[in-house]
């Protein structure tokens, strides 16, 4: 099982080799490359250092991406754009649930985040249609305040995360414990009357959001 | 494994990123994009510690916060669209009288 990740990062590192070749302009054979060097790294590290080794160097590169995109979904001029990083962000957080076994969960997210509520974004955008012009930057006194505010908000959590001990009981997890027959389990038989409240949420949400979005009639 | 704490961190960066968003960017599907990295960076913490305690309850929360999230955009972009039709603008510098 392990052979067969260690594998496909390998081809993977192959492929996005040959695209870097096949480029013509320098920042594509520069990011194919990039990519290519992060697989190879990847499919060595874990075939000579164990999985759980590779699960760390695969977790550092899924977050570095993860927070690249982020940044680039908030810096965009365009939003169709900001759609597409945020999609991967959305696909590197579920690469993250994978590795926290949350398997469910990552299809979930893959499907819901990434399909479902993205599709009704660029559909939006679609219908929108606005022209990209670049908005007027936010006030300095503003851009400053939310600037400091996130710092401090980082300064605040960062220490309390890196303080916290590992829980005795890590790593013991039950076999099959992120799939659906487990998820299913947790949900109906302890969390009925929430699961049943938040069906009634989407189904309000969906009745107005059809309400709100009829064109009035004259 | 990387630990909890990593996963912690990671997700109070991709937070406040988010947050930045939200407060700086004039487009509100921008910043509807911005909770939405919000929202993900809170379900990575719950799946997170949901796995370092071997207890499921984690991962069901996380479930109904995406379907909470799908709620959200559904009657956010909705509202959005309505704004669109009564004046051809997605900026939220020119919803400014929205404030009363």
């Amino acid at each position: 099982m392990d052979l067969v990740a260690y594998l496909a990062f390998g081809t993977l590192a192959a492929l996005t080799a040959y695209r870097a070749a096949k480029s013509r302009a320098m920042p594509h054979v520069a990011i194919w490359g990039a990519a290519s060097g992060a697989f190879l790294i990847a499919a060595v590290w874990g075939a000579f250092r164990g999985i759980s080794s590779f699960h760390d160097f695969l977790f550092y590169l899924v977050a570095l991406v993860c927070v690249v995109s982020a940044v680039r979904v908030i810096s965009q001029p365009n939003p169709v754009h900001s759609a597409v990083w945020l999609v991967t962000v959305f696909l590197c957080v579920s690469v993250l649930f994978i590795l926290r076994r949350a398997e469910f969960l990552a299809a979930v997210q893959v499907i819901i985040y990434a399909g479902a509520i993205m599709v009704l974004y660029v559909f939006i955008i679609i219908f929108v249609d606005v022209e990209v012009t670049g908005e007027e930057p936010a006030p300095l006194w503003m851009t400053a305040s939310a600037l400091g505010l996130a710092a401090a908000l980082l300064v605040a959590l960062v220490p309390v995360a890196l303080s916290l001990r590992p829980v005795q009981s890590a790593g013991v997890i039950r076999a099959g414990y992120g799939t659906t027959e487990r998820i299913a389990e947790a949900v109906f038989f302890n969390a009925t009357a929430p699961f049943e409240a938040v069906s009634l949420v989407l189904l309000v949400a969906l009745i107005g959001a059809v309400l709100i979005g009829k064109a009035e009639k004259e | 494994m990387a630990t909890a704490s990593e996963y912690m961190v990671l997700s109070s960066v991709l937070f406040a990123v988010g947050f930045v968003g939200f407060t700086l960017r004039r487009n509100i599907l921008v910043m509807f994009m911005s909770a939405e990295l919000m929202l993900n960076s809170a379900n990575l913490n719950l799946i997170a510690y949901s796995t370092e305690w071997g207890n499921p309850t984690g991962q069901t929360f996380a479930l109904f916060v995406i379907a909470v999230a799908a709620a959200e955009a559904a009657v956010g972009l909705a509202i959005l669209m309505l704004l669109f039709r009564a004046r051809a603008t997605v900026s939220a510098a020119d919803w400014r009288r929205l404030k009363g």
